[in-house]
């Protein structure tokens, strides 16, 4: 249990900076977790009194104070109309209600931490974050930024024409998530993802190739099938089965020294590292889609066969990719390559989600 | 710090540490209804409402509540009273620990919502975790009080509408109508198994009935009963009952209220942490970081010097020649091995005690712990029990190590038991079978996780003596156990217990006491102990990890000819219910196939260097089952058999001798009905094996049968003693414990249907080891079967005893009176006594019964006020006594009885007549429960994500003495089965650290992890029960986990032999 010295109720953001510069002072958002930390805290510093607990919507973006609960967040209704649900869904297996009620927007994204729905969401949304004295950044950048003693101000998610999917794949339903995958729908009709708990934190799937590309964009709902159905499908499918399961275990292996550095994941997560990466690969490897029931798009009846094939092809070749490139883990929530059959996935309904609302 | 804050309305300026928790500030100020479950944010016990919204207090700093408004459960009584009452019709408080917390977050959804939907409920209340209920009596309670509340509103609307000047009047009549249906429906329901679906709450009930408010409230208990009769075709017990004795059940196997229920639903501070003095010394204990390993050196000096450090004890302050013990709540001499003491200098396994601390602060004595200095000479540890037996590293190694019972111990062999028992010729049989299939099973630990974590205070009495309150399921043999482990005669040890949150098993060992008894008894200051989570989560008593190996053999024709059964136990560092755990693995599941030729069951228990094991809810039985049901279950896919069906040719019936269940007849059973019962209720034929979903998902079916034990034979031991007082109400008292189950209520069925009486008439007191009778305590499923009878026993002799001194009174031979409950009269003059009879039991019944129809209104607490209605009642009740006593008195003229109430004044004066008695009741037999269960499942099988949508229950408990509470165990039990072959798991680090050591890592099943669960009763009578009951507290866990492995087989086509089966696996190939 944490002990605190002394509490300060900032009056000034720049008081709260100036109190922060200090090592043994820390901010406290919604202080939840934080009180499970065995530290000793000089001065706790509350945001609380800087009026930085209200979502504004604005033409162009929501602008999101830092403390702001994640259950204001889960509810308000500008949020939810505007991601098409993912807010709430993103948020409402963390715990429960009461704790949601606690846990502050600020609190929950500094941390970056590896499990949070929260990075994962907002990496999504393509939103920003306010540093006191960092400015305006992306989530993205902010992500991968290190732990500096700046103060989080605002998130500001600009308004776009896009459309957003979140799922989330949890061993029970108000536990830490085994794997989070956010998705965007752009305005070109491609698609954007975002990993998280992989257990590292989130992570934006890199679409180096254009897999992604125009998924939903009339003509190109044919024409994209009939691309994959022609050659990229193919080309991903035979990596997919080239792949061996050494490549794969360095991989992951790499991927685990990651999550070892990972401090914070650790603490909150108590992430294992360590299990044997060589035969879950194995397992992974022979964890070709067999039951893929699931990934059928309903766009069947209107359709020629053949495009239908084509799609479910365009499908597997996301889910393909995505699975390719990006570095999952294993800890007490599921292995490294469970999590690389959670990430393909993921890609491929959230794809099939697009393309079956688009029809 | 300051701060400036309103609770419950009420303004406070307090001095504050910074970092107080609001928690621990709300509890400083009297409103103990604030729970901790946790340390990691995830149980919801704690919620309060921070200006309006739901809050968890354990993760708010005090600090920040300044100028806010905070709002505890104590300060909405009235709101509570009127929910709770709808939760109290269900049983659903069991326990009553996470209740305060469960309250606040429902109040506030109902504020929040004006109607919301049964899936906008589950999801508020996620947060909230509950393991005594599982969750669908606290739906069914809010579901009702909802659809109360809107009718209540619609009434209140028209009413507006209509003239003012009535409307208060009418609304009461309609509402108090509405909750009498509503009442009379829940009790229909819950007698009637067939009902557990929600639209039993839409039946309508006769609006005639109840045309008259006062004439309903009078009789409502009566009209209850009346619907109950109509709608119950499952009656069984009843009707039989009813056809042997000629006498009808009144208050047995009725659906009453849990006597502490509204006391537990409004937050009352009733549980060991709400009771210990302000001033109690803080105790916690240094545990050792490493799993085998002896203190070379341990210093203290530091640790002392901490201001507010009382003392701190280390091995160094045991005797050297302390004899060792058990901290296994058994009968004595108890038959696991006598291993432990206080404080030992070899430690055994990651987090066995090092040192003692006792201090005035929290933090004080966290300080203190973090400065002793202990070097460890580290061993190398056991750490898998396949390498344990006859490993040259010796958990055990001392030579005042004990075992008092042949169990087969053998402390140089880290054996803690070994068995063999055999019927028939196993390996011919075997050899002769079409199809043996061999096949091998492994259960985790799992933890029992009662919301209440361990926990006791203790305090030296105006005797001198070591008071021990704790929260026990053994008050006596944790005065044995506390008096061995101090050195002590147990004549200077009391043991009581107040309100339990829950304990499924895990206090029936003794895990905190020892500490504070020993602080106590040294320092002669009061201390306490509460045990973190997480030590409840490390350093507790878990659930045996066991290894079964199946051979079962059978013919193609689908009978099965033999098993054969060898169970590996793990029983970690200490050897608690070791011996006695394992043997359920077999003699609880092998009896079930009753045709069987012949069978062998081998077991081994052995010591590692892990957290020591425990009883837990099931108690080998579970896994046990687990394995041989699964057996079946593949037996029956490879004979292309549906499993019903294979079952049906195969099990135990009544009347069958069971050899393996150590040779005792099946006296009663309705196995056969409940596999009827589930086939059909499931839809069984129609779902299974499996169907796919549109959306890709799996639906698919499994299922499994179990049956338990109703005491241990030959041993367990019940007591009850009866008194009789002024006014005529009695006093019960007892050794067992009510740990949320209700079994103070049951008893007081039990005796109230012996005596005639209203439940209300009679008190229950227990348990105290000074006050009590002795019972062996609270477990092993015998507290309704054997303290049931001695209750029914104690009950008949004290009738006796009240008509040896009726009939002095009336100057006649006790052989020529009888007892009606209300009066003894003389039998010869049986015309005028049948009429006086009628009219004065009627005279004696209705004063309680005026109060018992002014709780019955409580229950439904409606717009009147309750002082109003109160009055009403007693007016009403009072009304009828008057005019009943006129016409006593002139019935007594001409017939000759006596009242009860002149009886119970006769005794206190110039008697030498004792109406007061005790009686005990031991069983040689232990006539097995019965179930049968079907899990229907969702499978994802590319996440490998399993959610049990439907679970389908057919117990046979014999005579169900409270059809609501047994329902809710029934319900509970399921849910900790489908958390233990789903969720619930315990593994360890390669240095033997637990993994799962927090609620956020050990996942218990929150109310959205599952869908619904549909209990029915299907009753043998059981002779040796009172009133035919046998048990049901253990038998629910058992039949969810080979149910649902075998529909994940369905599902995926894998079979999985190991709990818990993560989503990954599932998903894995």
């Amino acid at each position: 249990m944490i002990s605190i010295k002394e509490y300060r109720k900032a009056e000034s953001l720049e008081e709260a900076w100036e109190l922060n510069q200090k090592k043994a002072n820390r901010i406290i958002g919604g202080m939840m977790w934080l009180k499970m930390s065995c530290g000793r805290v000089q001065t706790a510093i509350d945001l609380s009194g800087l009026g930085l607990d209200t979502i504004e919507e604005r033409d162009d973006a929501f602008v999101i104070g830092s403390m702001v609960t994640l259950r204001q967040l889960e509810t308000h209704p500008g949020l939810d109309a505007y991601t098409d649900g993912a807010v709430k869904e993103a948020l409402r297996h963390i715990v429960g209600v009461q704790f949601r009620n606690g846990a502050t927007v600020g609190g929950s994204l500094f941390g970056r931490y590896g499990f949070s729905d929260v990075l994962t969401l907002f990496m999504t949304l393509d939103a920003e974050v306010e540093l006191y004295k960092g400015g305006v950044i992306p989530v993205s950048v902010f992500a991968e930024m290190s732990y500096e003693r700046d103060v989080l101000v605002r998130v500001i998610v600009k308004k776009k024409p896009e459309k957003y999917y979140y799922q989330s794949v949890r061993n029970t339903d108000t536990d830490f998530p085994a794997l989070t995958c956010g998705a965007a729908l752009e305005a070109d009709g491609s698609l954007r993802l975002c990993f998280g708990a992989r257990p590292q934190k989130a992570m934006m799937l890199a679409d180096r190739d254009g897999v992604l590309d125009g998924l939903c964009t009339g003509e190109n709902i044919v024409g994209h099938a009939e691309n994959g159905a022609g050659d990229e499908s193919e080309s991903h499918a035979g990596v997919e089965l080239e792949s061996d399961a050494g490549t794969e275990s360095e991989s992951h292996a790499g991927v685990e020294k990651e999550s070892n550095a990972g401090t914070e994941s650790e603490n909150y997560t108590g992430v294992e590292p360590g299990r044997d990466a060589g035969s879950e690969s194995e397992n992974h490897t022979g964890a070709e889609l067999k039951n893929n029931a699931g990934a059928k798009p309903e766009c069947g009846t209107g359709t020629e066969a053949g495009s239908e094939d084509a799609a479910m092809k365009r499908l597997e070749a996301i889910g393909a990719y995505a699975a390719e490139n990006i570095p999952t883990g294993s800890n007490m929530r599921g292995s490294a390559a469970y999590r690389s059959k959670l990430v393909k996935t993921l890609a491929s309904r959230a794809a099939e989600h697009f393309l079956t609302e688009a029809l | 710090m300051k701060i400036q804050f309103t609770l419950n309305g009420k303004k406070y300026g307090q001095e504050i540490r910074p970092d107080l928790l609001l928690i621990d500030l709300v509890r400083s100020l009297g409103c103990y209804s604030a729970k901790r479950g946790c340390e990691t944010s995830n149980c919801g016990l704690c919620t309060v409402w921070l200006d309006g919204q739901p809050a968890l207090s354990c993760s708010v700093l005090a600090a920040r509540v300044d100028g806010r408004e905070v709002t505890t459960l104590e300060g909405l009584q009235e709101e509570a009273a009127e929910f709770g009452a709808f939760i109290a019709d269900q049983g659903a408080e069991q326990c009553g620990f996470c209740n305060p917390g469960f309250m606040m977050n429902a109040l506030a959804l109902f504020r929040d919502n004006e109607d919301p939907s049964e899936q906008e409920i589950q999801e508020y209340l996620a947060g909230n975790l509950c393991r005594c209920s599982g969750y669908e009596g606290q739906l069914r309670g809010m579901m009702n009080f909802l659809e109360w509340r809107k009718a209540r509103r619609k009434v209140a609307s028209e009413d507006d509408a209509a003239d003012g000047s009535l409307s208060g009047e009418a609304s009461d009549r309609t509402v108090a109508e509405m909750q009498y249906s509503d009442m009379a429906k829940t009790s229909a329901a819950l007698t009637d198994g067939s009902i557990s679906d929600r639209s039993v709450l839409n039946r309508t009930v006769d609006d005639e009935t109840i045309s008259d408010r006062a004439a309903a409230g009078l009789e409502s208990g009566a009209f209850i009963t009346e619907q109950v009769r109509r709608f119950s075709s499952d009656a069984v017990s009843q009707t039989h009952h009813e056809k042997e004795t000629a006498q009808p059940l009144r208050t047995v196997n009725k659906a009453v209220r849990k006597k502490d229920a509204m006391q537990l639903l409004t937050g009352q501070p009733v549980y060991t942490g709400d009771l210990a003095p302000e001033d109690c010394l803080i105790v916690k204990v240094l545990r050792s970081p490493h799993a085998n390993a002896l203190i070379e050196r341990i210093d203290t000096a530091n640790a002392m010097k901490v201001p507010g450090v009382e003392v701190i004890y280390t091995w160094e302050d045991i005797p050297a020649d302390a004899k060792r013990f058990t901290c296994a709540g058994q009968t004595y001499p108890e038959a696991s091995p006598h291993d432990r003491l206080l404080l030992d200098r070899h430690v055994r396994y990651v987090g066995d005690p090092v040192a003692i601390v006792a201090g005035e602060t929290e933090k004080a004595v966290d300080r203190a712990l973090a400065l002793i200095k202990v070097t460890y000479q580290v061993l190398t540890p056991v750490l898998d029990y396949h390498t344990a037996l006859d490993n040259p590293v010796l958990v055990h190694p001392e030579d005042n190590w004990e075992s008092l019972c042949p169990v087969g111990a053998d402390n140089q062999r880290n054996l803690c038991a070994h068995d063999e028992s055999r019927g028939g010729d196993i390996d011919k049989v075997l050899s002769e079978c079409d199809i043996v299939l061999d096949r091998t099973y492994h259960t985790k630990a799992a933890q029992q996780t009662m919301m209440e974590t361990f926990r006791a205070f203790c305090t030296i009495d105006a005797y001198g003596r070591l008071h021990v309150t704790s929260s026990t399921q053994i008050v006596f043999h944790c005065r044995r156990i506390v008096a061995a482990a101090l050195g002590i005669p147990q004549s200077k040890v009391r043991v009581t217990k107040p309100r339990i949150g829950g304990g499924f098993g895990a206090k029936q060992t003794v895990v905190a006491e020892i500490f504070p008894a020993f602080v106590t008894w040294k320092t002669k200051k009061p201390s306490k102990m509460i045990y973190t989570r997480e030590e409840c989560m490390t350093a507790s008593t878990p659930r045996h990890e066991m290894e079964m190996h199946v051979r079962l053999g059978a013919m193609r024709d689908g009978r099965i000819r033999g098993i054969d059964l060898y169970t590996i136990s793990n029983t970690g560092a200490y050897g608690d219910h070791g011996p006695t755990t394992v043997g359920l693995s077999g003699h609880k599941s092998i009896p079930l196939y009753g045709k069987a030729e012949a069978f062998r069951f081998v077991s081994d228990v052995v010591y590692t260097n892990i957290m020591a094991a425990g009883a837990y809810r099931g108690y080998g039985a579970t896994q046990g089952l687990f394995a041989v049901e699964s057996a079946v279950n593949e037996l029956a896919a490879e004979l292309h058999m549906d499993p019903f069906a294979l079952r049906e040719m195969n099990i135990v019936r009544e009347g069958d001798v069971m050899p393996a269940y150590y040779g005792e007849p099946n006296t009663s059973c309705a196995l056969d009905k409940c596999l009827a019962r589930v086939k059909k209720m499931s839809g069984w034929a129609e779902k299974f094996p499996v169907r796919r979903l549109p959306n890709g998902k799996i639906r698919a079916m499994g299922m499994g049968m179990a049956m338990q034990g109703s005491c241990i034979s030959g041993m367990d031991v019940g007591s009850a003693t009866l008194k009789v007082n002024e006014e005529g109400y009695y006093t019960l008292t007892i050794g067992a414990a009510d740990m949320g189950t209700g079994c103070d209520t049951i008893l007081a069925q039990i005796a109230a249907q012996v005596l005639e009486c209203p439940v209300d008439a009679v008190t229950v007191f227990g348990a105290d080891t000074d006050a009590s009778p002795y019972d062996s305590g609270s477990y092993a499923s015998s507290t309704t079967f054997v303290t049931g009878k001695a209750v029914e026993k104690c009950a008949q002799d004290l009738r006796e005893r009240i008509c040896k001194l009726g009939a002095k009174l009336l100057g006649c031979e006790k052989e020529q009176v009888e007892f009606d409950g209300g009066k003894v009269y003389v039998l010869e003059e049986e015309g005028a006594a049948d009429a006086a009879g009628t009219n004065n039991a009627r005279a004696a019944m209705s004063v309680n019964d005026a109060g018992a129809a002014y709780d019955a209104d409580v229950a439904v607490v409606c717009d009147v006020s309750e002082q109003e209605k109160r009055e009403e009642c007693l007016e009403d009740g009072a009304a009828e006594v008057a005019e009943v006593q006129d016409e006593r008195r002139a019935v007594e003229k001409q017939s000759r009885s006596v009242s009860l109430q002149d009886i119970v004044i006769a005794s206190m004066c110039g008697n030498d007549i004792a109406l007061e008695t005790t009686y005990t009741h031991s069983s040689m037999v232990s006539p097995p429960p019965y179930m049968v269960g079907a899990a229907e499942i969702e499978v994802d099988p590319q996440t490998g994500h399993v959610k049990v949508v439907d679970f389908y229950a057919a117990v046979d408990c014999g005579t169900p003495i409270n059809p609501n509470l047994a329902r809710v165990q029934a319900e509970g039990g399921i849910v900790q089965g489908i958390g233990m072959a789903l969720s619930e798991n315990i593994s360890y680090s390669a240095d033997g650290h637990v993994h799962e050591n927090s609620l956020m890592q050990y996942k218990i099943p929150a109310r959205t992890d599952f869908g619904h669960i549909h209990v029915a009763f299907e009753n043998s009578y059981e002779d040796g029960g009172p009133f035919g009951a046998k048990s049901i507290g253990e038998i629910v866990i058992n039949t969810p986990l080979p149910s649902i492995a075998d529909a994940i087989y369905q599902a995926t086509g894998k079979r999985f032999y190991e709990l818990p089966i993560l989503p990954g696996q599932v998903a894995g190939e």
